[in-house]
């Protein structure tokens, strides 16, 4: 261990030690709003300490650094939320916009914790949604196989029991699916290699299908 | 006492005297994590070593109790006290030593079994250097955060992971596995912080799902003449795989303008056929028709599996203008598949 630390020195260590958080932080704002507000406020707190235990002090009164461990996982799921808005997995950015909500809210460390753990044992949304989009693949290619199968024939009953037992795993995971809400929604669209005139033909053979 | 073993427990006497200022005094967790302590203490005031130490069971129970302490409700009114022995740590106006931050490294790294330890001894003999440097624990975290030692351990075994997925992709001739790491490991050795390594994560696990889904249907649809063409070879000749067959023929010509041909000058079925399909045709069978590549396979199916039975339909030809795919919401021409999973046009995510 090296001596030779004063108040002063531990101070100006404390002060650096947000500054390079902050220098870190910087470089992509965007993905660190949180923490780097959080980095200033303590900074500013420095500005105000006389001393390292003026600070420890400040610290404590202002939440022994709950802000910071918000910020940490505010920025986390603010930063998931936008992924999934950009796949439009609509479900999974709600509960991450949820998880939001929650931290804003909890008032200790220990709330903080119990809010998010107990929100996981909840939440069901992204799973469905996962669901769904799992269901969408195989549904997906049993119709292209329909299109194909001769009547009446073993390849088209194995397509269709296929196509049955995923359309009905999509409608159990998203109960408002249709046509329109798969080509329309990216979520579903994303995974798909069809354009609209491949979509138009594949619809008939899906409305055939489903009505009967 | 060893010194490395004092200053874990002089972290943990610290994390325990702390926590008699913010919950009850009378908690009973306190109570039991203080037994704990003394225990450990006396015992190593005995001559217990690290290692022994740090298997007692009182060490993970104390260990524990210091992690729930944390989430117990504070004690209304109760500003921190600290008792006589423990003035230097509990009080703001001390600062604590580099080893009261530090203990939790020491006891992460005395747990980690012998092979572990070993693959991260470079980074914890950098903290407990920088421990070694610092003069209190001020000093040893803003020392921790310049040097970046934190990231590094988060971030090597990432890049390990995409260096062993891409040489694995390589052998299965995943394309968009391929790119998916590739891309992982010239990200992640850009990345800064850990916020950044956690985004890029998730923001590369989920376009790359959506990916491989998506080349996966392609090929299924992509290869269907020439899986119709396999079925006749392998089942015979049946009435249902001789209509299937047909049906697929004129089908694939008006859905996606796709012959035979077609399929064939298609890069990214050609990757597939040649790399994943033809491997696979078993030995038995390439003896008992003679054929020795992959382009024998795909010749041996077209003359006797496929055009004998198509050979009586209407002429079907190719049509570029039909031949498209739509990949991340643009439509491009099904020649280009192989080409767009290679450097694949994402779209963007636009954080707030």
């Amino acid at each position: 261990m090296r001596d030779g630390s004063g108040p002063a020195d531990d101070l100006r260590m404390q002060r650096r030690y947000f500054q390079a958080r902050l220098e870190r932080f910087g470089r992509r704002p965007e993905l660190h709003r949180a923490l780097i507000a959080d980095c200033h406020s303590y900074l500013e707190m420095l500005e105000e300490a006389g001393s390292p235990g003026d600070f420890m002090r400040m610290v404590r009164q202002s939440g022994n650094m709950l802000s910071m461990a918000k910020a940490e996982v505010s920025d986390r799921y603010r930063n998931r939320a936008a992924v999934y808005r950009a796949l439009g997995q609509e479900r999974k950015q709600a509960e991450d916009m949820r998880r939001l909500e929650l931290i804003g809210s909890a008032g200790t460390h220990a709330e903080l914790y119990a809010v998010l753990e107990e929100f996981e044992g909840e939440a069901s949304a992204g799973f469905e949604e996962d669901r769904a989009m799992n269901a969408l693949g195989p549904m997906m290619e049993a119709l292209f196989s329909l299109c194909t199968d001769p009547p009446g024939s073993g390849s088209e009953e194995l397509s269709l029991s296929t196509f049955r037992e995923y359309w009905r795993q999509m409608r159990e995971a998203d109960p408002g699916v249709t046509w329109e809400r798969i080509s329309g929604c990216d979520a579903y669209r994303d995974r798909l290699i069809f354009d609209d005139r491949q979509m138009g033909i594949l619809e008939k053979r899906f409305r055939e299908v489903v009505n009967g | 006492m060893d010194s490395t073993l004092r200053q874990i427990l002089d972290g943990f006497l610290y994390s325990v005297e702390n926590f008699s200022g913010t919950v009850d005094r009378s908690n009973p967790k306190l109570a039991r994590a203080r037994e704990l302590l003394q225990t450990l203490t006396s015992k190593a005031e005995d001559g217990a070593d690290i290692a022994s130490i740090s298997i007692d069971p009182s060490f993970s129970e104390l260990g524990g109790l210091i992690g729930e302490l944390a989430s117990e409700p504070p004690a209304a009114g109760e500003e921190p006290v600290p008792s006589a022995s423990t003035a230097s740590y509990g009080s703001p106006d001390e600062v604590p030593s580099a080893g009261v931050p530090a203990a939790g490294y020491h006891m992460a790294y005395q747990s980690m079994d012998p092979a572990v330890r070993e693959k991260n001894s470079k980074y914890y003999e950098r903290i407990f250097r920088i421990e070694e440097e610092a003069p209190n624990a001020i000093h040893f975290n803003t020392m921790l955060e310049e040097d970046g030692v934190l990231l590094e351990m988060s971030r090597e075994p990432l890049l390990e992971a995409a260096e062993d997925t891409l040489r694995q992709a390589r052998d299965a001739h995943s394309p968009t596995v391929e790119y998916q790491q590739g891309l992982a490991l010239k990200t992640y050795a850009g990345v800064e912080t850990i916020p950044e390594l956690e985004y890029e994560g998730a923001r590369m696990a989920e376009f790359s799902n959506v990916e491989h889904v998506w080349d996966a249907m392609y090929i299924h649809v992509i290869g269907l003449l020439p899986a119709c063409a396999q079925a006749i070879e392998s089942f015979g000749p049946g009435e249902e795989n001789v209509a299937k067959l047909r049906r697929s023929h004129r089908f694939m010509a008006d859905f996606m303008g796709v012959t035979w041909n077609t399929v064939f000058r298609d890069p990214r079925y050609l990757l597939f056929w040649n790399e994943v399909f033809w491997p696979r045709v078993p030995m038995n069978k390439r003896l008992l028709y003679g054929v020795t590549s992959a382009e024998g396979w795909r010749d041996l199916l077209r003359e006797k599996f496929y055009d004998p039975f198509v050979k009586d339909e209407p002429p079907v030809s190719e049509d570029t203008g039909k031949s498209l795919v739509r990949f991340w919401r643009k439509e491009y021409p099904s020649v280009e598949v192989l080409g767009l999973l290679g450097r694949s046009p994402r779209p963007p995510v636009e954080l707030d």
